[in-house]
């Protein structure tokens, strides 16, 4: 008995406010329902609705890209970060805890400091336009990165596959990345200073110069704090909400409108709550599927 | 490891379940009345740091006034407002009144209290008919009571006219100059020329652009079908795409979010805002106060300009409607509207508030001016709301979308009406 009632009151939380709500989505996913009126069952229409509508499957992909550019740019900042940060060097306390501060920074706040700089005649144009380039308008472009990238060095191309992922897209996700690599580099942190420096120093008197100590000893010393970067920050990457509902409010025409902002504006907005309800189970879904094949990777299956 | 449960851990186990089952449980819930004695939930929005002695003080006369009724003042931010009020609605606790935006969301639900039935033809005399009939309106019947309102007129940033070569004393006084004037700025000093943003724009979205060139309605009278895709529509499209595209608009307008085009004018970016509320020089620092002029809002081809009105509404589950429209009569009154606006420069709307000659005195600072201005203006207005057509909020996207591909010029005009005029009927055909 004493087990349960100490795990009681954390399970009854849970229970209602992690429990309800999934079984309470499950339940709206198979409705049609606007709040107001009495919740109408109709089997798997909302999942076939979702397939078949152009701007969920946009936004969709949108998030997909999203992720596949915030993932693999936090990974490799924060590892990068925290390797200078490991380093004894004066004022490394310093420089960790400042590093740490737009972790700490509103999403509000953040949003609107940023958008000045990215304003077409803000910071970062002015600093291109010292360079001779003409900045784009960051947050309103349309084009993809890669037409962005060779309009700047004269080539002007219309090609789908360049067209992908659009400038206005990559410049909020670069701002995921900002504001979430130093959370990353923390846990990164932590993995370095657990690496033996007994290893480093034999991979040195084996002759081992800087780059190979780190590819041979630490890169795969940290694997697992790696693999719980990327399950966590894949996630994340899945469910952003702020840095769009600050920024772009979704726009232009929806080229940086993700997932979770489309769910909250089909539930709030629209009050199409069943709907809502399934594109949330949706994403639900293939978030678990990222998780479990994260999991699979690291092996997190073979505890022992 | 003894598996019997020790008192001081059963004791501390049992009260915090309690506390927790309590917390749980006290989530929502009012108290009900005792003694006769009805208690109201008054809402308001963002007016709880600067107006807070204000409201007190109306609750105080009112509850002095009628000792039978308590008023509990919630105030709400105006980004959250419109979650909070359907929150409350689901949770079976909404507030008895409550300012409220966005309401095209709530009429087609017939979640409101009809206030032409719930307000007397005297008390309803006493308010301007344009605000009467005006946000809280929808298909010939009043939801809301209207509040305090805002006739849209427009800041200019004298500097960047001198800069750009034009009078300063000479502002322009239609739409089409506005343009112009934007596009000569643009061309000389590299700033915008006119601070507006796509969505969800304070100064005009994109609908209300085409009925202040009057394009208007934008469907037939039974709503079975849009009338939007017209050569008129087109023409008033096309101007603002090309004013974009000649850099009269900051390219951000695209996929700005909140007050970005208050921001955009007071940082200089850009040198003209069409604007209701002369409180925003409350932002403006002592030396942009001195380039920061406001005037009459350019007319486009209908002549007039736009107003808004706040409202307050009443659910209709309200147990305490009569008391809550009593309260709300009493708020919205000449006297308390009048207060209102001696403390920031808003516009009542009742006829014998804004008939005080306040809004004639001899301004003082430009906040003064503006305000006199939009008081002045106020015959010459409508009342900005949307077509009271059902699910406008997907179809106010639809427009958006469409509209900002051709800003882009990722498709010409006539493809955006045409896929607006599809995509409206196709709605229309499911409502």
């Amino acid at each position: 008995m004493t087990p349960y009632l100490f795990v009681g009151p954390g399970l009854l939380l849970l229970a209602t406010f992690f429990g309800y709500p999934v079984l309470d989505t499950i339940w709206l996913s198979f409705h049609k329902y606007n709040i107001f009126n009495p919740a109408q069952f109709i089997g798997l229409d909302n999942f076939h609705r979702a397939f078949s509508d152009e701007l969920f499957l946009r936004v969709l992909a949108n998030t997909l890209l999203y992720a596949a550019i915030v993932v693999p740019a936090l990974v490799v900042l924060s590892f990068l970060l925290a390797l200078l940060l490991n380093s004894a060097v004066p004022g490394t306390k310093l420089f960790r805890t400042a590093y740490y501060i737009p972790v700490v920074t509103s999403i509000v706040v953040a949003g609107i400091i940023w958008k000045w700089l990215y304003n077409s005649d803000g910071l970062l144009n002015a600093l291109l336009q010292g360079l001779g380039i003409a900045g784009p308008a960051w947050l309103a472009d349309t084009r993809g990165v890669g037409q962005v990238l060779l309009g700047a060095l004269g080539i002007q191309t219309q090609s789908v596959w360049l067209s992908e992922p659009a400038l206005a897209l990559f410049s909020v996700a670069m701002v995921t990345v900002w504001k979430a690599s130093p959370y990353y580099m923390i846990i990164y942190l932590a993995g370095l200073q657990g690496i033996s420096k007994e290893l480093e120093e034999a991979a040195r008197v084996d002759g081992a110069g800087r780059w190979r100590v780190v590819r041979h000893v630490i890169i795969p010393g940290i694997r697992p704090y790696t693999l719980v970067v990327t399950i966590i920050a894949t996630i994340a990457a899945m469910r952003t909400f702020g840095e769009v509902y600050v920024m772009t409010g979704g726009g232009p025409f929806h080229r940086t409108n993700l997932l979770s902002y489309y769910i909250y504006t089909l539930g709030f907005k629209y009050l199409e709550v069943g709907y809502a309800a399934a594109v949330s189970l949706i994403l639900l879904l293939i978030i678990m599927l990222f998780a479990m094949i994260n999991f699979r990777l690291s092996g997190g299956d073979n505890t022992n | 490891m003894s598996t019997l449960l020790p008192a001081s851990a059963c004791r501390t186990s049992l009260v915090v379940l309690f506390c927790t089952l309590v917390l749980v449980l006290s989530c929502g819930g009012r108290d009900e009345e005792a003694d006769g004695q009805v208690t109201i939930e008054f809402w308001t929005i963002a007016l709880g740091d600067a107006f807070a002695d204000y409201i007190t003080g109306m609750i105080d006369t009112y509850e002095t006034a009628h000792p039978n009724v308590r008023v509990e003042w919630v105030d709400v931010s105006g980004a959250e407002v419109a979650e909070k009020f359907l929150a409350a609605l689901v949770g079976g606790t909404p507030p008895d009144l409550a300012n409220l935006y966005d309401l095209p969301r709530f009429f087609q639900f017939d979640i409101l209290a009809n206030m032409d039935s719930l307000v007397s033809p005297v008390a309803r005399d006493r308010r301007l008919s344009i605000f009467w009939q005006g946000m809280g309106q929808y298909q010939g019947t009043s939801y809301a009571l209207p509040w305090y309102a805002g006739v849209t007129m427009m800041w200019y940033n004298r500097e960047l006219f001198e800069r750009a070569g034009l009078d300063p004393d000479r502002p322009p006084t239609t739409i089409d100059e506005m343009l112009a004037f934007g596009r000569q700025i643009h061309e000389r000093t590299g700033k915008f020329g006119v601070s507006w943003r796509l969505h969800p724009s304070l100064v005009a979205p994109p609908w209300a652009l085409l009925r202040l060139d009057g394009v208007w309605p934008l469907f037939d009278e039974a709503y079975t079908h849009s009338t939007i895709n017209t050569p008129e529509a087109a023409l008033v499209l096309q101007k603002w795409v090309d004013a974009y595209s000649d850099g009269v608009l900051p390219p951000e307008a695209l996929a700005a979010a909140h007050r970005d085009e208050v921001n955009w004018f007071i940082e200089g970016r850009c040198a003209m805002l069409p604007f209701a509320g002369g409180w925003i020089t409350r932002y403006f620092d002592e030396s942009f106060e001195r380039k920061a002029v406001p005037v009459a809002q350019p007319r486009g081809a209908l002549g007039r300009v736009p107003a808004t009105n706040q409202v307050l509404v009443v659910p209709r589950m309200s147990p305490h409607k009569r008391e809550a429209v009593d309260f709300g009569l009493f708020v919205t009154n000449d006297v308390n509207q009048l207060e209102f606006s001696r403390r920031v420069a808003i516009l009542p709307s009742t006829k014998a508030a804004i008939a005080d000659p306040y809004f004639r005195r001899e301004p003082e600072t430009s906040e003064d001016r503006a305000h006199i201005l939009s008081a002045a203006d106020i015959p010459n207005s409508f009342v900005m709301a949307p077509p009271d057509v059902p699910g406008w909020s997907r179809m106010e996207d639809v427009l958006y979308e469409e509209f900002a591909r051709a800003l882009a010029r990722d498709q010409t005009v006539a493809a955006c009406l045409s896929r607006v005029q599809r995509k409206w009927d196709h709605l229309l055909a499911f409502q």
